[in-house]
């Protein structure tokens, strides 16, 4: 890890741990704003880590925005970082400003929007479906239909009409409806379309495994710490065999899931078929299963409970595990991909060696 | 534990190059028919005069200084090296023990003797060597083993016999766990040392022990007052427990750990590519995205273990979710493609399938079971 890296991360450490906690959590999932976390965030040129200087960010790589991700996850953080630093890398990587505000985006298939050109400005149709964050969020970058071409858009929220929906884990994921709504001004920069929708779903894949892992991270510390306090028949709970089973499992899957996510960070690549996305994103689901299954297991009682926080990252792991794709998605594709490339063996595409 | 992140590893356009080299140089040879492929070969696939030839291309003690016979390579390359090996299914019992911890064990802790003796001579891959430690009243509780030496005149007497010892009817010495002092009930690991034994001395009976397939696999081997010099004890007297347990962690964390049923599944996937099998390769993914998963954790040790640092936990993890991986692959396979597993079979497929299923059982016991492995990983972690 880079000196810079080291800071940033400890920095926002601190931050979460001071106000990401149980109760602003249990708030946001019962429909408030975390405007002071945002605000901090803000201060300290975090929600734009990962974006170029030139671009208005604060600078730093890919690599530095993940361990940012990887934070929000770890403690559950009631905003849209992941959002917010993924689009405004790519708007960046447009030419686009971004602002300080939350913005989200959202290009699963089908959600796009149509835009008419007319007197009154640009004029915006469409709905958007499963959107992160949207009622507390400026803008929406989503895929754009203008004359039979593809655009991305930076679309103002404050006009849409927004149906809340929440996801298991209480995370807003709403559902966008623009109704021949007429924009004076609006940023369009032409792409193509599929392309940059699989971009997006790639990004927001990793994103999720990144998320993901923070969690489990969390999960595991609240377990080991459980298992060290607690007294049954005398003894400490992890004195016994079977709960050290369960640690030492929790433990494994946390370690190989933080693994896969780091290499699939490190393999990124825009504009091919990601093996390293496709593998770490169906191992950490995998995963995802089993590290709330043991873990809940070893809480017992008290685990199940609203009071404690368990179930704050637990109910995370298995909304999360569903966004952009799950499992039987990216098997799918990876199994397209094998059969597109019959001639190249397993172990030299592994290996990345391919002949 | 310390943290749970491990290194990542990019591997170098010349690292790439290598194991192209390394990859054609296998498959040149199976070609003109030195070896027949075959899964679990880390510990089962003898051939001397293979290993012979891949010591005289410097493929093996890789990583050790240059005036021992080592070609000074790092740990990265030889994990290379090892990989290509297994994927290929290529046989490498006979120096494998040697290559992967007697040789590392020698250069921490031996004499200058013992290094320009042994060194040069396993780098050459004429010099076999095997895992003296279980006993048949001491398996997981290693600490109990009973097999005694006692101090005599330049040397050492040694009593007892070990057993399960995987290929000690091919190999030239044996690494002896035993007891040096009495057992003394307040630090069990006291009193433990490393002693070089001579497998052709006299007093030494290598009994072959059959493993279920029948085969001639592992040994029980009985030490009646052999003597053992004072030059061949390894590193300190009553030093045994910590030597032992740093080679451990070299033993549980390498690929053989997640690749003994790859030439399987391998096999299975180009039977599925080939039927343009969908479903079949949807479950061969699942596999694909473990086994990718596994190895950038075991990969990332090899990194730490380069760096000198302390891996025993993360060791465990691998060894433990890696042997899962390989006992599951037939289970799997074999609901995916019907076939009546032959050791002498027709196809490839119906052999690596008689091979993996029968070579199963051991994968989550040789190197310390997954419950006793459990349990090191979870006091690791309450007590950090
Ligand atoms: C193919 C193969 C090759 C081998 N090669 C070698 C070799 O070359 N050299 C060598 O020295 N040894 C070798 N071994 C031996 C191997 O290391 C031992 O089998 C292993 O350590 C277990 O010891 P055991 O068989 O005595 O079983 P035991 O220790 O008797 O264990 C029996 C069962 O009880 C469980 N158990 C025991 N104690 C505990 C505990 N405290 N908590 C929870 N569960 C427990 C075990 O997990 C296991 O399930 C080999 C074994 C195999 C299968």
């Amino acid at each position: 890890m880079s000196d810079m890296k080291e800071m940033i991360v400890d920095v926002t450490n601190n931050i979460f741990k001071d106000l990401s906690t149980k109760e602003t959590i249990d708030k946001s999932e019962n429909g408030e704003w975390t405007q002071s976390l945002w605000d901090v965030l803000k201060e300290s040129e975090l929600i734009s880590i990962g974006v170029p200087e030139n671009l208005g960010g604060s600078g730093g790589d890919f690599d530095d925005a993940f361990s940012i991700i990887y934070l929000a996850g770890k403690y559950a953080a009631p905003i849209p970082l992941s959002e917010t630093i993924i689009a405004k890398r790519v708007l960046g990587e447009l030419g686009q400003k971004a602002g300080n505000d939350p913005i989200t985006f959202s290009f699963e298939e089908g959600n796009e929007v149509t835009v008419k050109k007319t007197n009154e400005g640009a004029v915006v149709s469409g709905k958007l479906a499963n959107v992160p964050w949207a009622r507390h969020a400026k803008n929406v970058v989503a895929l754009a239909e203008m004359e039979g071409k593809s655009f991305v858009v930076q679309l103002p929220l404050e006009k849409a009409e927004i149906e809340k929906v929440n996801n298991i884990a209480g995370e807003p994921r709403d559902t966008v409806v623009f109704d021949e709504i007429a924009f004076e001004e609006l940023a369009l920069c032409e792409v193509d379309g599929d392309a940059f929708r699989e971009k997006m779903l790639n990004l927001g894949a990793l994103s999720r495994v990144v998320m993901m892992a923070g969690a489990m991270e969390m999960i595991m510390d609240l377990s080991v710490r459980y298992v060290s306090e607690r007294k049954q028949f005398g003894r400490f709970l992890h004195r016994f065999q079977a709960v050290q089973q369960h640690l030492a499992k929790l433990t494994g899957e946390t370690v190989i899931s933080i693994a896969a996510m780091n290499n699939a960070i490190a393999a990124y690549e825009e504009g091919q078929f990601l093996q390293e996305l496709a593998y770490a994103r169906i191992r950490v689901n995998e995963a995802a299963e089993k590290v709330a299954k043991s873990a809940h297991q070893v809480h017992a009682g008290i685990g199940v409970t609203y009071e404690h926080s368990l179930h704050q990252f637990t109910r995370r792991l298995w909304a999360w595990r569903e966004e952009f794709g799950n499992e039987s998605i990216w098997i799918d594709k990876t199994v397209e991909h094998l059969l597109d490339n019959p001639d190249v063996g397993v172990w030299e595409a592994m290996t990345n060696t391919n002949n | 534990m310390k943290s749970l992140v491990l290194p990542t590893v990019k591997f170098t356009e010349e690292q790439n190059e290598f194991r192209k080299e390394v990859r054609q140089f296998l498959k040149d040879e199976e070609a003109k028919g030195s070896f027949e492929r075959t899964c679990d070969t880390w510990l089962n696939g003898y051939s001397e005069e293979f290993s012979k030839k891949i010591g005289a291309k410097g493929l093996i003690g890789m990583t050790w200084p240059k005036e021992y016979g080592g070609q000074e390579r790092s740990m990265i390359e030889r994990y290379i090296v090892t990989e290509e090996f297994l994927a290929a299914g290529a046989p490498v019992a006979l120096h494998w023990i040697a290559d992967r911890q007697s040789g590392p064990l020698f250069l921490r802790y031996g004499t200058e003797e013992q290094k320009q003796y042994f060194l040069p001579k396993i780098a050459k891959g004429e010099c076999y060597f095997s895992i003296g430690l279980s006993e048949p009243n001491s398996g997981s509780d290693l600490a109990s083993v009973s097999t005694r030496a006692e101090k005599t005149e330049g040397g050492w007497i040694l009593n007892g016999s070990k057993t399960w010892t995987s290929g000690a009817h091919h190999s030239n010495y044996m690494i002896t766990l035993c007891r040096t002092s009495p057992q003394d009930p307040n630090n069990r690991h006291a009193g433990l040392s490393q002693l070089v034994v001579d497998l052709s001395a006299p007093g030494v009976t290598i009994q072959p022990i059959q493993y279920l397939t029948g085969a001639p696999h592992f040994n029980e081997v009985f030490f009646e007052s052999v003597f053992i010099p004072d030059d061949r004890v390894v590193g300190e007297i009553g030093n045994g427990w910590k030597q032992g347990m740093a080679e451990l962690a070299f033993e549980r964390s390498g690929p053989e750990r997640i690749l003994s049923t790859f030439p399987l599944l391998d096999e299975m996937i180009e039977i599925f590519k080939e039927n343009k099998d969908e479903n079949g390769l949807k479950e061969a993914t699942k596999l694909l995205a473990r086994m990718w998963s596994l190895r950038s954790m075991s990969i990332g040790v090899a990194k730490m273990l380069e760096e000198g640092e302390e891996v025993g936990i993360i060791a465990a993890l691998v060894k433990n979710m890696g042997t899962e991986f390989e006992q599951s692959v037939p289970e799997i396979a074999r609901l995916l493609i019907s076939c009546q597993p032959r050791l002498d079979g027709e196809s490839r497929f119906e052999r690596f399938m008689a091979q993996s299923i029968l070579h199963a059982p051991g994968f989550t016991l040789r190197g310390g079971t997954t419950e006793i492995l459990n349990g090191i990983v979870a006091k690791g972690v309450v007590n950090s």
